[in-house]
């Protein structure tokens, strides 16, 4: 009888229980850990699963991809083959690391927010769907980023890449012109 | 030689679930020859293969920071060296062996790191330098930046501790063994969650096991290689030998340890 209580500290604790119930959204941008259970909603954007995603994308949502690009180990001797590949909704702007929180310089975000505007063609009612990988909190920090910047077709993919490509072909794609590289 | 070809139409039959040639997307396609050029230099004609090489892997990868993968060759083949690439991840190399006289290319077990979903290639250099390769195609996303789920320094305990196991059952002529290595194999794509830090490349370069002096085989091992290395492989029998196993890490590290022959307990 005693252990129990210990027993369902130490899961609460490893979240195994914990992940049971999303967590809240916060008040500002997440700035923890990127990779962690997300919420299960983004005040002033619409969150899509499979259906709604496919419907968006049928419809010519402006799509926005901000997985992270893969970071060239420091350490990593010249013969070694480095040849990263990040592949993606077919269609997708990719801007890696546009999906840090308050640590994202402005001039970044603000980038970021003009090239989304670019891709809309200037008219920020167009629907616009961002998303990275599931338990990745980049995407709700880039939705929430165009939210603030006053679109208003706002859309959320959490189930990212990984669920797109178990029913879907994904292309490879480059850094979107203009983004750059991330920084290492 | 029509016994060579039943067997070969057997090893067909057997392999048949995962005997497609990979994932012939274009894209897919494109970036295999361009690894080809990178891995095996500008010259490298490597020609496809459906019967010489095969590679069983699972459709879809539970762990993907540990997808086990075996590689078989046919017998007669004139097999060399294999090598073990995981196409789309960023550090597509997994492993190069070089197999030695008391040694045997008929089979080979690894397991590797699948950072999506992507094609794995197995590459044979046979006798006369010619190499074919075969794929197979697998499910799985996140191994490469899959954090361990200990702490690094709970990760490095024990570093370079082997463990080697003898099965029966082997193809004649051979024994089967299993190699452990312990070695966190960090690729230094794993962010430390609380420090928000990439946890530093250190990994396993090198693994060479041999009886008496003669070879069975040397590899060359990277960073797509998973956690604690195991490597599944044949020797030749009859040899009373011990094993030696040396390895080495791209830190500098180095481990050897011997293990007695299953034959020396059997006859002596």
């Amino acid at each position: 009888m005693r252990g129990l209580p210990a027993l369902l500290a130490l899961l609460l604790a490893t979240g195994v229980l914990a992940q049971e119930s999303p967590p809240p959204e916060p008040d500002g941008y997440r700035t923890g850990a990127l990779r962690a259970p997300t919420p299960a909603t983004l005040a002033g954007a619409e969150v899509l699963d499979m259906a709604g995603l496919e419907a968006a994308v049928a419809g010519g949502a402006v799509l926005i991809d901000v997985g992270p690009a893969p970071v060239k180990p420091a350490d990593l001797p010249p013969d070694r083959v480095w040849l990263p590949v990040h592949r993606s909704i077919p269609g997708a702007a990719w801007m890696p690391g546009a999906g840090l929180g308050d640590d994202l310089p402005p001039e970044r975000a603000a980038l970021f927010v003009s090239q989304v505007e670019a891709l809309m063609g200037g008219d920020r009612a167009r629907p616009v769907v961002v998303f990275c990988q599931p338990d990745c909190w980049g995407s709700w920090n880039a939705g929430r980023r165009l939210v603030q910047a006053g679109f208003a077709g706002v859309a959320w993919f959490p189930d990212g890449v990984d669920a797109w490509q178990r029913e879907h072909p994904t292309a490879p794609v480059d850094p979107m012109p203009g983004w750059g590289s991330p920084p290492p | 030689m029509p016994k060579r070809l039943i067997l070969a139409a057997c090893l067909v039959a057997l392999a048949a679930p995962a005997f497609a040639a990979g994932n012939m997307e274009p894209d897919r396609v494109s970036r295999w020859e361009d690894l080809t050029y990178l891995i095996f230099g500008d010259d490298a004609r490597i020609a496809p293969t459906e019967s010489l090489v095969t590679l069983a892997a699972p459709a879809r990868a539970e762990d993907a920071a540990l997808v086990p993968v075996t590689i078989a060759t046919a017998e007669g083949a004139g097999v060399t060296g294999l090598s073990l690439v995981v196409d789309e991840n960023p550090g597509p190399l997994a492993a190069r062996l070089r197999f030695g006289p008391a040694g045997d290319p008929r089979e080979l077990g690894l397991r590797v790191r699948v950072d999506g979903y992507t094609n794995l290639h197995a590459v044979a250099t046979l006798a006369d330098g010619s190499m074919v390769a075969n794929a197979v195609f697998v499910k799985g996303s996140g191994g490469c930046s899959a954090p361990i789920g200990l702490s690094d320094v709970e990760a490095m305990a024990d570093m370079g501790e082997m463990r080697m196991k003898f099965a029966a059952g082997g193809p004649e002529g051979s024994g089967r063994a299993t190699l452990m290595v312990r070695h966190p194999n960090f690729n230094g794509m794993q962010m430390n969650q609380v420090s928000r830090l990439y946890t530093p490349a250190r990994y396993v370069t090198e693994v060479e096991v041999s009886r008496g002096g003669e070879l069975v085989f040397a590899m060359e091992s990277d960073i797509s290689l998973a956690t604690n290395p195991v490597i599944d492989f044949l020797y030749r029998t009859g040899d009373a030998r011990p094993f030696t196993v040396s390895v080495a890490d791209s830190s500098g590290a180095r481990w050897s340890q011997e293990f007695p022959a299953p034959e020396s307990a059997v006859t002596n």
